[in-house]
């Protein structure tokens, strides 16, 4: 299965203390060798970084552990965005009321014609309600 | 005299005892909050890192 990710499935796969069964379920298929091919924008670089970092140092763990956490992210075998966003297309959906984060997800699954994995409920929800939106990766039954 | 200081006893107990149960539920209730706050999720903790940068 080919898919993009958000920042909320991967942050599940490396902090999994409390994920969801989407994320678990996605890791199960993507851990080593799995048969998944995971796309991202270079936006979830940023967005993973950071939020770990912020997460972990505010609870006390210390800056050795999160350098390990995130060494273990950049192992993660992700297909990385090569091209730019088309502009037009992101103020498009940031004009449809989506975040700027949101809205560069979107834009990038839409570029690959990919569907998007996202345990975001808030973002699930609009792409749910949306037609023209990319299709969201589910559990299966 | 001795029924009067019995009861004054048990009154005591209770009032001891409700004070007691209302300081441990409060502490109960801070031990919870302090959990909920710890049991985010992935999605929620990547929302609050993107508001305070």
């Amino acid at each position: 299965m080919r898919y993009v990710v958000d920042a909320s499935i991967v942050y599940d796969w490396l902090i999994p203390e409390n994920a969801a069964a989407l994320s678990r379920a996605l890791w199960e298929r993507f851990r080593g060798a799995g048969p998944d091919r995971v796309h991202a924008p270079l936006l979830l670089q940023s967005e993973v970084v950071n939020t770990v970092v912020r997460d972990e140092l505010k609870r006390g763990r210390p800056a050795a552990v999160v350098r390990s956490l995130i060494r273990t992210f950049a192992g993660y075998r992700i297909h990385w965005q090569a091209d730019p966003l088309p502009a037009t297309r992101l103020a498009e959906l940031r004009l449809a009321g989506l975040t700027g984060q949101d809205a560069t997800y979107v834009a990038f699954a839409q570029a690959l014609r990919l569907p998007l994995a996202t345990v975001d409920e808030r973002l699930a929800r609009v792409l749910r309600a949306w037609r023209g939106g990319p299709a969201l990766v589910a559990l299966r039954d | 005299m001795r029924t009067t200081l019995s009861a004054e006893a048990k009154k005591i107990r209770t009032r001891e005892q409700r004070e007691r149960l209302a300081r441990e539920t409060e502490r109960l209730g801070r031990i919870l909050v302090r959990y909920i706050k710890h049991k985010k999720t992935g999605a929620q903790r990547v929302r609050e890192s993107r508001r305070s940068g």
